[in-house]
């Protein structure tokens, strides 16, 4: 059986983030990492193979040349093999034609029994890849998982989402596409032996051209960005907490927030 | 794109607050362009009794999808049912909320069109007869306007972004019927079990006012003052990831980058250190009030009201002073 998951490097957070030409975020020269969701996604699938060892987990990236560095952290982990989809007609790409990408790719990858992504990125926050790939495979879709069960012999996938308000318990024959959210569970980290393994490990590069696609249309233009307007400076209450808490119900009344 | 479609959002037989904000906004783009009209899918069973309220609420078009196999449809059926009728309408605008009902459908129906996705837009209007979306990206540390450049695009809005304006009982809509192909609505996903939360509060993505908790409420048996508070304000009880990790928590009421993003009337944040990641997420409610014993924490700058000191202290007496006001009486 072969699972692959959906990984997109993002700046990393705790770095500041700025706007370059066409107002896209500047990523060259900024410290990537794995989007935080894909990397439960990851371990999601990892805990398939856990159970079952001749699961084939393929992990997929659509990104510039430098994100290799950070896909070997997947195979490190215990993922068998990557794909790097990077292409210089890709820059700029949104969100569903990046799904239109990591769909082509997966048809070539082939095979596929499920596709596993992070619910969302969070430099794109758009939660809508994920969908969009199982539309163009014709996938079912079960979204904001905190965990997934794979049952081989029954090709199902159970697994608990977490919906507004709520937790559903819902199951999707094979072949499924999972977002995961994060877990209950801490992704692994890799160790000494795994990231060995992980240098003999395969990262296939492709193009576009290799797909067979041309380079998505953009369908959405960004014209403009900018800081939003400066909150007006905190009122900054002190004094006894009888006092504190006096003036705080004073702003709420007079604000009508209560 | 002579309409702008949206889809509603029907739970136990009734609209949901975001479809009421998704034809207020549709009905005012169109009203301040002269010459869209404002049509709404609803798909379900026995769904025809909400037709003149959506007409009262601002549609022109009500396009019905109604069969018993429709009821509670899974994304991939709905995309399968609304994407055709959709694209036999040319629709180039489509509405949905930034919901997880409006996110699961979103791509799917973009790819539909053959279209693209504008997310979690909070603010959208008309210029040279094109909408135009601002979102606000990096958790509210900057803003972007984003237009549909090709065929069009399904716009996801951000819940409580728009104000719903109250519906005109006069105004009539025309209906159509969305015919169900034979087959298009086979279920390849099943429910097997629905857990709602039982708990008595209001759910973090409808609040709102939300009071949340971090690691300064000091553990999980001190998190008091928080419930206090919420159940006073009529709120919902929200968290940070620290106390999440800790445990002392749910996942589901974790607010950030790695949790919810809220954007409430009223965020009280109790204890809370305001990280960037926490930041993210609820950067763009309306009033922020923090109540934290160190004067310099970074939530503090963002807070339009900075109150110094003990939360364990603070909060007993605002609530004492609330209900002397009379607030949360009988909560
Ligand atoms: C990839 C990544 C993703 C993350 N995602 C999230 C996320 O989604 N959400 C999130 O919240 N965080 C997230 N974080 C974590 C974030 O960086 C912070 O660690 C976290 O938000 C801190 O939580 P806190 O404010 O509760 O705790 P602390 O930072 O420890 O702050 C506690 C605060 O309480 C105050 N305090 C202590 N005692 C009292 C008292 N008696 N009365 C009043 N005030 C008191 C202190 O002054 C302090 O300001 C993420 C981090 C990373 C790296």
């Amino acid at each position: 059986m072969r699972v692959v998951v959906c990984v997109k490097v993002v700046p990393d957070t705790t770095e500041p983030k700025r706007l370059g030409d066409q107002h896209a975020l500047v990523r060259s020269g900024v410290q990537g990492a794995v989007n935080p969701m894909d990397d439960y996604a990851l371990e999601v699938a990892l805990k398939w193979k856990d159970a079952q060892p001749d699961l084939d987990v393929v992990v997929l990236t659509m990104g510039p040349d430098d994100a290799r560095a950070i896909i070997k952290k997947c195979l490190a982990k215990g993922a068998d093999r990557a794909v790097l989809v990077s292409d210089a007609a890709l820059a700029g790409t949104d969100a569903i034609g990046t799904a239109r990408v990591l769909a082509a790719a997966i048809r070539k990858i082939g095979d596929v029994d499920a596709v596993l992504c992070g619910v969302r990125s969070s430099d794109g926050e758009s939660a809508v890849v994920g969908p969009a790939v199982a539309e163009l495979l014709d996938l079912p879709q079960l979204t904001t998982c905190k965990e997934a069960d794979l049952d081989a012999s029954a090709r199902t996938v159970t697994a608990n989402r977490e919906v507004d308000g709520a937790l559903e318990v819902a199951r999707a024959g094979l072949p499924a596409l999972l977002t995961v959210t994060k877990a209950s569970f801490e992704p692994r980290l890799a160790n000494f032996k795994g990231i060995q393994a992980a240098n003999k490990k395969e990262i296939l590069g492709w193009t576009t051209a290799d797909l067979g696609i041309a380079p998505p249309a953009r369908q959405v233009l960004v014209t403009a960005a900018g800081e939003p307007p400066q909150r007006p400076a905190s009122q900054v209450l002190t004094g006894t907490a009888a006092e504190v808490a006096q003036k705080l119900a004073q702003y709420l009344t007079e604000q009508k927030l209560v | 794109m002579s309409t702008i479609w949206t889809l509603a959002e029907i739970e136990g037989g009734e609209l949901k607050g975001i479809t009421h904000e998704l034809l207020t906004a549709a009905r005012s783009l169109a009203d301040a362009s002269g010459s869209l009209k404002v049509g709404i899918v609803a798909l379900g069973h026995e769904i025809g009794g909400l037709v003149p309220q959506l007409g009262s609420l601002g549609a022109d078009i009500v396009a019905l999808a109604d069969a018993p196999s429709l009821a509670n449809a899974p994304a991939d059926v709905v995309a399968r049912v609304v994407g055709p009728f959709l694209q036999g309408q040319q629709a180039r605008t489509v509405l949905l909320g930034h919901t997880a009902t409006g996110k699961d459908i979103a791509g799917r129906l973009a790819v539909r069109l053959d279209c693209g996705v504008i997310a979690d837009a909070t603010e959208l209007a008309v210029e040279g007869g094109k909408i135009v979306a601002t979102r606000s990206i990096f958790g509210g540390g900057m803003w972007s306007r984003a237009v549909a450049a090709g065929n069009g695009a399904v716009v996801t809005v951000r819940p409580r972004a728009v104000t719903p304006a109250p519906g005109q009982p006069s105004r009539s809509s025309e209906t159509l019927t969305i015919s169900v192909a034979d087959g298009s609505t086979t279920r390849r996903v099943e429910t097997l079990e629905l857990k709602q939360e039982t708990s008595t509060t209001v759910s973090l993505g409808d609040a709102e006012v939300v009071v949340a908790g971090g690691r300064g409420m000091g553990g999980a048996d001190k998190f008091g003052p928080v419930e206090t508070l919420a159940r006073t304000l009529g709120a919902a009880v929200g968290a940070s990831r620290a106390v999440v990790d800790s445990g002392w928590r749910p996942h589901k009421e974790q607010i950030g980058q790695t949790g919810r993003t809220v954007s409430p009337k009223l965020y009280v944040a109790l204890g809370i250190s305001g990280a960037i990641q926490h930041l993210v997420g609820m950067r763009t409610s309306g009033t922020i009030i923090a109540i934290n014993s160190d004067a310099e924490a970074p939530i503090m700058k963002v807070a339009n009201v900075a109150a110094v000191g003990d939360v364990h202290e603070i909060v007993p007496a605002l609530v004492a002073e609330l209900s002397r006001q009379g607030v949360g009486a009988g909560a």
